[in-house]
């Protein structure tokens, strides 16, 4: 716990994350205030955390962890279990970023739109930026060279945000003659930004701004099982990646 | 004018053919010129850029689709045949820190559309309709995320200031003034958010990028519309000719959202390019760039060009097709790169 306390406060004082709180909050609170419609202002504002919250998890998270490998190998020099060494990191840095998010983007939305919606996408970012620390984490770990590790995770975050669905729809597109229901809900269940975009949109009943998937969504399952859903496939999304990255540090050659 | 991409394409692919390993090359010209903040200047340092670009546009298209006149005179009164736009954008960064710099970015443009006219008999009447003036003003701040000897992350941050007109307007052939329509205005009307991140790999010999951005627009100007979000993403990878001499192939994917809401005083038959459903598109272009700096040293005076043709290009609704682009700059740095 001394460890994990004495890293949190670093990454705290980290200049990027003092940034991201401001940038998230500027951001926020600029959307609320020139947007009329609260439904609006919400979807805007999520699709700008969409990007931005698993971009910001996986470059920081993995620049923070290769910044800090000297620091790791000392730490790996004392009695300290390894397992202990890879928590303290990488629940530091998970829990800097989910504070900025509350602090940044929780603030703003507490004061405009105090509502289930509002709690959800306070919930959904901080879950995804889980997702994110955790992929950001795994890549640092198994890619010894910061060059071509965030070069990795910059590939990762384009794939997942934009050339995913890009995919999917072409998919979507040739097999257009065949049933479709449950391909797109595996395939929205492979992608934890699509997961995010959908439990909110569920939440929010509009079903015009849904688009195929949420639509599918929604016919497959009613919002509150469709978000449970959601939900519980990001935390396994989370899991995956640090379950990977823990392995591959416990028998990592520092 | 039109065999002018082809000619510079060609001489830029010999040039990539003949391409040589070197010793050393400075990172000002690895990247292409139409690529802002992608590195840092030390603390106190300046560097001042000149783009001059031109694009040219040339038919309308529906979707990815041409579309003939005779299905246009149905719906508009006329349409443009075609667009030249020359541009050019002055820029000026400052190094506050070795992790964190200042960019202030300028545009002039001037825009040239040929009309076609019906008059209800015989074939199109042509005109021209000319305007010039400044866009929106860019200022952003630039940090150093990660930073190796061969590889560098920058992110940035700013916003767009509402400084271009989005009030152009001409005197139409009634006699009475009438806005021009939005490729026309060079404003956005909005203060609007940006935000890039740039991932450099430089080596000896060679060097890549990859830059992903964005435009957020924050509601919507004096006229009731705002312009459509924008996101792109820059990818090239150059290699080293000389020491002072790069050339590199380029692709840019760009995704301009349609306008929210509309301006009344424009009359959405008039012609496509008043009417806000034919804006934004989904537009994917590849070309060649080259840089050459007289001293092969990171600093001083450095001289690029650019061209993209596109290999993709979806638009909503009608708009005009897109020819190609070119671009040459000049960057002038006082001092070694961060």
């Amino acid at each position: 716990m001394l460890m994990l306390r004495h890293i949190l406060i670093d990454v705290i004082k980290n200049r990027m994350v003092v940034m991201y709180a401001a940038f998230l909050m500027l951001l926020t609170t600029s959307v609320f205030m020139f947007t009329e419609h609260e439904a609006k202002a919400m979807v805007s504002l999520q699709n700008i955390t969409l990007l931005v919250a698993p971009l910001m998890a996986l470059v920081f998270s993995s620049s923070y962890l290769y910044n800090s490998r000297d620091f790791m190998a000392l730490l790996l020099t004392q009695p300290i279990g390894r397992q202990r060494v890879f928590w303290a990191f990488v629940g530091a840095v998970a829990v800097a970023l989910s504070m900025a998010i509350l602090v940044g983007l929780g603030i703003p939305v507490l004061v405009f739109n105090f509502s289930p919606t509002g709690l959800l996408l306070l919930l959904l970012t901080v879950l995804l930026n889980l997702v994110f620390a955790a992929l950001g984490a795994w890549v640092s770990v198994s890619i010894a060279d910061k060059a071509r590790g965030l070069g990795a995770v910059l590939i990762i975050w384009f794939f997942l945000t934009l050339v995913y669905d890009g995919l999917a729809l072409l998919l979507l597109y040739m097999f257009q003659e065949y049933p479709l229901m449950t391909p797109i809900v595996v395939l929205t269940s492979l992608n934890p930004i699509d997961l995010s975009r959908v439990g909110l949109l569920l939440q929010m009943d509009i079903s015009a701004l849904m688009g195929f998937t949420g639509a599918v969504y929604k016919k497959y399952f009613n919002s509150g099982l469709g978000m449970a859903l959601a939900l519980i496939l990001l935390m396994v999304w989370a899991a995956i990646p640090v379950t990977l990255a823990r392995r591959k540090f416990l028998v990592k050659d520092f | 004018m039109a065999r002018l991409p082809i000619a510079f394409c060609l001489i830029l692919l010999v040039a990539l053919a003949q391409a040589q390993c070197l010793v050393h090359q400075g990172i000002s010209l690895a990247e292409p010129v139409s690529v802002m903040g992608s590195h840092l200047h030390p603390k106190g340092e300046w560097m001042a850029q000149l783009n001059v670009s031109y694009m040219d546009m040339k038919g309308m298209k529906e979707q990815r689709e041409p579309i003939s006149e005779e299905q246009l005179k149905w719906q508009y009164e006329m349409y443009g045949t075609r667009m030249r736009m020359p541009m050019q954008m002055a820029m000026m960064m400052y190094g506050l820190s070795s992790k964190l710099n200042v960019m202030v970015m300028g545009h002039y443009m001037q825009c040239a559309m040929d009309m076609a006219h019906f008059t209800g008999i015989g074939t199109p009447h042509p005109m021209v309709s000319k305007v010039s003036g400044w866009g929106d003003t860019r200022l952003s701040l630039l940090y150093q995320v990660a930073k190796t000897d061969k590889m560098g992350l920058v992110g940035q941050l700013g916003l767009s200031l509402p400084t271009g007109s989005v009030e152009n307007s001409e005197t139409s052939h009634h006699g009475d003034h009438v806005r021009m329509g939005y490729p026309m205005q060079f404003g956005s009307g909005t203060l609007d958010y940006l935000a890039s991140i740039t991932y450099t790999l430089t080596k000896p010999s060679w060097s890549l990028g990859f830059q992903p951005g964005g435009l957020i627009r924050q509601g919507t100007n004096k006229l009731g519309y705002s312009l459509g979000n924008q996101l792109y993403l820059h990818a090239w990878m150059g290699k080293a000719v000389t020491v002072k001499w790069i050339v590199g192939g380029k692709f840019t994917a760009q995704r301009v959202a349609m306008i929210q809401g509309h301006d009344d005083g424009m009359d959405i038959y008039a012609s496509p390019s008043a009417n806000a459903i034919n804006t934004g598109y989904t537009r994917v272009l590849g070309g060649l760039y080259t840089g050459w700096a007289p001293r092969a040293k990171q600093s001083g005076l450095s001289l690029h060009a650019e061209i993209q043709l596109p290999v993709y290009d979806l638009v909503n609704g009608v708009q005009m097709a897109l020819r190609y682009q070119v671009l040459v700059g000049i960057k002038y740095g006082l001092g070694r790169h961060a």
